[in-house]
């Protein structure tokens, strides 16, 4: 396909002398006979170059220059300023106006090809760049794209995933409640049976004599029902199952604070809640490995963000250090292992610290940890986005910072930086800038 | 003749559960906290049924039962687990042996039902291998 060259000049004559010599190039010709029409003509036939002449009525050549490289469609066309000879004011001028190159007439017809050459290789490599960058455009809004529905898959898999564990940890309360239902169902029965024995003694003993009988009838049966140990266990069974009921409430709510997160809105958030609730939810994940300790501090100010993800943060800080300390349960001292979480003021920021005593992260894969997808975790344990997710929460999302001490053999220790304005006074609901995402 | 029913979890207000809904059942019951506390009640006792929660700090209940099987083979062996899967019943089975697998919430009228049972299959053991002896 040939190259369009716009030639643009009030004289006629020159306008048809550049076609011709153009066509015989070989390239494809269009013509404009002032400046208003060039305008039109390079928005309507996107020429690869423009030959421009400057003297002209109405529009002149550089006012047109000017405009060709203000418009954004038009501005990577090369243009090629048609000078009269010892005009250097108008090359100045033109050049500054925005101009590529320019040629004086009266042109050697050599020249002016090799210029119209030079200019047709500066458009294409113009538009090679440009087809580079709308790629890569593409590509970082398919990036995105893809990040966030990746944030929304792991979200649906760590919900999975706790499932099983919230499973449990609601049917156990669930297996004692209902225990204990089945027990005082019986105890009252006794207590019924011994109810009416009283009963059966006052009515016959309404004349203020005692009948013998229906007292030893009362004896036996307490005797029988064995009150004492009702007296001690009904409340017991009471209590330990309002406390069992309660453990379901909480975990409950926890799960509804985790995953109620489409609302997208930065709240101010109580650090030491949203800790709170990221243990409730994984619990079964460290009740059996770790002892788990939080050290609030109460100088902490409220927190700008969005809620559930805090929590999905410190989940997966967690589940992390859960796993760290399951993985170093061999080589311990019999017992339980330890993780920490500490909050603490910083100036402009709130801290929160995830500690363990777990086998500590080896130094071949320090630099890989955040990394999308990896793992250390066997297949079907869990798919690697944990760390990655609290990230992009962190870093992206709140532009806070996550890192981390480790020893191998000791620990590790996640450090999160949340930054905390100032002012008290910000506005309460404040959304979360620049989230990128399906509409 | 009393039979003994040994309880294992680590969740003390299961076990109180436990021993309320089986308290009019014809067996003595003692409880443990662990596997290691279970380990210690089965050396000192002697334990006909050994109900033991499979999820629970230290050993687990099927690495108990397993103990069970090598150490103690006439104690009947069952199983409760809240996380139901092929494998842990499997594993379950193959390593320890069980009389009968649970999952949670179990329910009492069950639970006692196959103890109940186990302790019958025991008698009847006992009472063959006894006219066996003659």
């Amino acid at each position: 396909m040939s190259e369009r060259i716009l030639c643009v000049d009030d004289m006629a004559d020159i306008l048809a002398l550049l076609q011709r010599f153009l066509e015989s190039e070989g390239y494809e010709v269009v013509c404009a006979a002032n400046g208003a029409q060039a305008l039109d003509l390079a928005s309507s036939e996107r020429p690869d170059v423009i030959l421009l002449d400057v003297m002209m009525p109405g529009l002149d050549g550089i006012e047109v220059c000017r405009r060709v490289k203000a418009d954004p469609h038009l501005r990577s066309i090369p243009v090629i300023l048609l000078t009269a000879r010892g005009d250097d004011q108008d090359v100045i001028r033109g050049l500054d106006a925005g101009a590529d190159d320019y040629v004086t007439k009266p042109f050697k017809r050599e020249i002016l090809a090799a210029r119209v050459r030079s200019a047709v290789r500066v458009k294409r490599s113009y538009d090679a760049v440009a087809e580079i960058n709308d790629r890569l455009r593409a590509e970082i809004a398919e990036r995105k794209r893809m990040e966030f529905e990746l944030a929304r898959a792991h979200r649906l898999e760590s919900v999975g995933q706790l499932a099983a564990g919230i499973a449990h940890e609601i049917n156990t309360p669930s297996q004692y409640v209902s225990h204990n239902i089945r027990f005082l169902e019986e105890a009252f029965a006794s207590v019924d049976g011994l109810l009416r024995a009283v009963d059966r003694l006052l009515e016959t003993s309404k004349e203020g004599a005692v009948d013998r009988r229906r007292l030893e009838d009362l004896r036996s049966t307490a005797g029988e029902v064995d009150a004492p140990y009702l007296a001690r266990e009904i409340p017991r069974a009471i209590r330990e199952s309002r406390e069992g009921l309660e453990h379901v409430e909480r975990i409950v709510r926890a799960m509804k604070d985790f995953s109620g997160r489409d609302a997208q809105q930065k709240t101010r958030v109580d650090l030491d809640r949203a800790v709170e609730n990221a243990l409730l939810v994984c619990r079964h994940a460290w009740k059996d490995v770790a002892e788990v300790t939080t050290d609030f501090d109460p100088n902490l100010a409220l927190v700008p963000c969005v809620p559930g993800e805090l929590t999905e943060v410190i989940l997966h800080l967690v589940l992390n250090a859960s796993q760290a300390v399951a993985d170093a349960a061999p080589g311990r001292a019999p017992g339980k292992g330890s993780i920490a979480i500490r909050t603490r003021p910083l100036p402009g920021w709130a801290e929160i610290r995830v500690e363990d005593n777990g086998t500590g992260i080896p130094e071949e894969i320090r630099s890989r940890i955040f990394d999308p997808f990896f793992t250390t975790r066997e297949v079907g344990q869990g798919i690697g986005q944990g760390l990655t997710i609290a990230h992009a929460i962190v870093v992206t999302r709140h532009g806070g910072s996550i890192r981390f001490e480790t020893e191998v053999g000791r620990g590790t220790t996640f450090i999160v930086r949340l930054p905390v304005p100032d002012s008290l006074a910000c506005e309460q609901n404040d959304v979360v800038a620049g989230v990128s995402g399906p509409a | 003749m009393s039979h003994t029913v040994l309880l294992v979890d680590d969740d003390d207000r299961v076990l109180n559960g436990l021993v309320r809904a089986l308290r009019g059942q014809p067996f003595r019951i003692y409880t443990a906290k662990s596997g290691d506390e279970a380990k210690w009640v089965l050396k000192s006792q002697m334990v006909d049924v050994v109900v033991a929660d499979e999820k629970m700090p230290g050993l687990s209940g099927s690495e108990l039962l397993a103990w069970v099987a090598d150490h103690r083979p006439e104690v009947v062996r069952i199983v409760l687990t809240g996380h139901a899967t092929v494998e842990t019943a499997i594993r379950a089975i193959n390593r320890g042996a069980v009389f009968h697998f649970f999952t949670k919430p179990c329910n009492e009228f069950e639970l006692s039902v196959v103890i109940h049972k186990a302790l019958e299959q025991k008698d009847r053991l006992r009472q063959e291998q006894g006219q066996l002896a003659h």
